[in-house]
């Protein structure tokens, strides 16, 4: 797996430098006439280099912390930034250049597009990021690191396999794969294992620590597993929409 | 309501607006917008629905517009064809007097390139080959005309079926047949002319190829001496009968296949309606109104009913026989001898090429009242002279013709409509089934406007292909509409097209280039127009609630 430290370039802000701070993040939903108050005040520094696990129960708020970090949501109070800027005050492509540019997302149910095969299903930020003449001109180089991607996720003999052929396990490596592809600061990965047999969520979560490891991935993962939680260096809790340190 | 119409113009623009947006993205945005609008295009069969009604409609209405507009432009040319560019006329069968006065004083309008005289009546034809006990009897219109002059007015000449190639051909033919070996063309009969040979074929010959080298005339195409075999027991000698063109169908001719020159031995027996010489009314009494001619020549114009009810003389033989000719007469007043002045029942005019027929129209009536003052002519309501241009005189059905053919649009408008609403409800469904694929390539950095851009581009492929396919279906139908309908005929024994009906004894089948570009605009504006809201919907779907979506 050195090979993936090699081809994923080292995070840009120095390790240990912060660059994602959540400060009194506070998030409700509406239900009818109802006001469901997911998290209450939520404070957390994400430093370069680091792998945090939030851990908590189904329902506790883990997803919608992540989307709130990852520039998907918007919080009804507080302050999220990156990099000291608050993503609420960008536009709303700024945010979705973020997502391109500088987050990764890996999400429970994979969520790969059934129309796209595994190699396209990778370039996916990449085709996002380009335009169709800009793609073109960069083809060659884009495919090849999405297929060396793949080959290190052991998937090199399925690139033009449809979605639906693969197993939940190779899913989960294609989803890692596109995730990786435009070389975020942060990768997202909300439930990684949750969809998966003990097996092949060990291999997953292998494939994070590997990449935390050896090329200093920022992770912040999301998961209700206090055993996979415990490979990341934080654990954070998150507990009747406060967010505290794990006992232990 | 002026509301109402703006909002429906608002709509309308915004599906321009939106083809360019699309355009735009697909070509500038991301590249997964092409990647995606194209893989949905293949994978979503539902959307083929769309692309069939897209198609289906755009056929539909292509068909439909190009049948009608081309009758309609065929109904025009033809028209014009036979009429020139203006016409004087009066509504009347002993026609108008002092015409060439008129026709003097018309000619000398600059912009006016040519003008002749035609005389019109109705009659009696009998048409048959010897001594057939059952001629061929149908009531016929007549028209008389300058067959050297009617060729610079209007098309009248080139709907002949003996052009001087045809008549030169058969020249050949004969001259071949005589047994001579001549060189082809024209100079074929001129050697035979000194030979002496003197048998038939040669005459044929020769006389074939005086007719071409005279075209157009009213020239008899065979040799005296086949005529006078014809009719051997006739009092007067046939060779003298003058020569007559009848319309292809009195005959029952059709198309502009080969005729055998068996036709050029009939002769037709006419019997004029003719106004009497003091113009007091129909003269059924004169025997001199029926009259022997050889047939010698067919005209096809393409209109059915002219086809099928004319015949032609020459204009002197005509107005002669109607007696409107100049004639000397004693003034019973004054006891004078004065001349009553030749009459006519139209005048044709031609006008130069680019000049504009309305341009000259008001300096043309100048001059014909100008003569109708002078020689204190007064003609009251309804047979007064009128001067109109060819689409004047056809103005009545033709604007009947133009408001059907409103009528169409406004029923491809509602087309169109129901195209919308079908592409509208599948890309609403489609939108609904991709809701998490919407999430998740806005989770990857996807904009609203990229996620519009598909489904807009989507609908703009739908609308490329099916206004495309659709246009190559319509091409189709209509370059083969005749072989079509002679096969539903003979098959199914459906008769659609009726010339009797229709006027032309075949259905338009061309396509008008101006009709192709605004119908197949329509439909991909249609589509994308169809695909808009369903786009809209799409980009403004938060992320969050649709990678949620079950």
């Amino acid at each position: 797996m050195s090979a993936i430290a090699d081809k994923i370039s080292s995070p840009q802000a120095a390790k240990g430098a912060a660059i994602l701070i959540a400060s009194g993040v506070r998030k409700t939903f509406r239900m009818g006439d109802s006001e469901i108050q997911v998290l209450s005040k939520v404070d957390l520094t994400v430093a370069a280099g680091e792998f945090i696990a939030i851990e908590g129960r189904s329902g506790s708020g883990k997803s919608t912390l992540l989307h709130l970090l990852g520039a998907l949501d918007e919080c009804n109070a507080g302050v999220v930034t990156y990099d000291g800027r608050d993503i609420a005050k960008l536009s709303s492509s700024r945010r979705a250049f973020l997502r391109n540019t500088q987050f990764g997302f890996v999400f429970q149910f994979y969520h790969l597009l059934p129309e796209l095969n595994v190699l396209e299903n990778t370039l996916l930020s990449a085709m996002i990021e380009n335009s169709l003449l800009a793609f073109r001109a960069k083809k060659s180089h884009l495919r090849s690191r999405a297929k060396e991607l793949l080959t290190q996720m052991g998937l090199e003999h399925r690139l033009r396999h449809r979605p639906q052929h693969l197993s939940g396990g190779e899913r989960q490596r294609v989803a890692i794969a596109r995730a990786l592809m435009n070389q975020p600061r942060v990768l997202f990965a909300d439930e990684p294992t949750g969809n998966l047999d003990a097996d092949t969520g060990r291999q997953i979560m292998g494939v994070l620590e590997r990449l935390h490891q050896q090329a200093g991935q920022t992770i912040v993962m999301v998961t209700h597993d206090r055993s996979l939680a415990c490979k990341a260096d934080r654990v954070l809790v998150l507990e009747g929409g406060i967010l505290r340190e794990a006992e232990g | 309501m002026p509301a109402i119409p703006i909002i429906l113009w608002c709509i309308v623009a915004l599906a321009p607006i939106a083809t360019i947006f699309a355009l735009i993205r697909i070509l500038t945005g991301p590249r997964l917008i092409s990647k995606l609008m194209f893989r949905y295009l293949v994978k979503r069969r539902i959307a083929w629905v769309s692309l069939v009604a897209v198609m289906l409609c755009t056929a539909m209405v292509l068909i439909v517009i190009s049948v009608m507009g081309g009758w309609l432009r065929m109904f025009r040319q033809t028209n014009h064809a036979l009429i020139g560019d203006l016409i004087v006329y009066r509504g009347s069968l002993d026609g108008f007097s002092h015409y060439q006065d008129m026709i003097a004083d018309i000619s000398q309008i600059p912009g006016v390139k040519a003008v002749t005289p035609t005389v019109h009546t109705v009659g009696l034809a009998e048409i048959g080959v010897g001594h057939t006990p059952n001629p061929i009897r149908t009531p016929v219109e007549v028209m008389g005309l300058d067959i050297k002059q009617i060729g610079q007015v209007n098309g009248f000449v080139n709907s002949l079926h003996l052009q001087p190639e045809v008549l030169r051909a058969k020249s050949k033919q004969y001259a071949e047949e005589a047994g001579k070996d001549h060189d082809a063309g024209a100079g074929a009969a001129d050697a035979l002319m000194g030979d002496g040979l003197g048998n038939l074929e040669a005459d044929k010959a020769k006389t074939f190829q005086a007719k071409a080298d005279s075209f157009p005339s009213w020239q008899k195409p065979l040799p005296d001496d086949v005529y006078r075999a014809e009719l051997p027991n006739s009092k007067t000698d046939p060779a003298r009968f003058g020569g007559i063109i009848v319309g292809s169908g009195v005959i029952g001719l059709r198309g502009s296949d080969p005729r055998e020159d068996f036709i050029y031995r009939a002769w037709v027996k006419l019997t004029l309606l003719k106004i009497s010489g003091d113009l007091s009314g129909v003269d059924l009494q004169d025997k001199a109104s029926t009259n022997y001619y050889w047939l010698i020549d067919d005209s096809r114009t393409g209109v059915f009913q002219a086809d099928q009810n004319f015949v032609y003389l020459p204009f002197d033989v005509l107005q002669n026989q109607l007696n409107m000719g100049a004639s000397a007469y004693t003034d019973a007043a004054t006891g004078r001898q004065e001349t009553e002045p030749a009459r006519c029942t139209e005048i044709l005019i031609s006008v130069k090429p680019g000049v504009d027929p309305y341009a000259v129209k008001p300096q043309i009536a100048d001059a014909v009242n100008a003569v109708l003052q002078k020689f204190d002519l007064y003609y009251p309501e309804p047979g007064q002279v009128r001067i109109e241009t060819w689409d004047e005189k056809q103005q009545d059905f033709l604007n009947a013709v133009e408001h059907e053919k409103s009528l169409l649009v406004i029923l491809f408008a509602i087309i169109s409509v129901v195209a919308i609403f079908l592409v509208f409800c599948i890309f609403f469904m489609i939108v609904m089934e991709k809701t998490r694929d919407i999430g998740i390539v806005k989770s990857v950095g996807a904009t609203s406007s990229s996620i519009a851009g598909i489904f807009l581009g989507y609908g703009l492929t739908i609308g490329l292909l099916g206004g495309g396919m659709g246009l190559l279906l319509a091409y189709l139908v209509v370059h083969n509409i005749n072989q079509l309908h002679a096969w539903m005929g003979t098959h199914f024994g459906i008769q659609i097209w009726n010339a009797k009906t229709y006027l032309f004894d075949t259905i338009p089948n061309t396509m008008d280039a101006h009709d192709v570009v605004v119908i197949v605009s329509v439909a991909i504006l249609s589509s994308v127009l169809g695909a808009l809201v369903p786009a809209i919907r799409a980009a403004r779907m938060n992320p969050v609630e649709a990678l949620r979506w079950e």
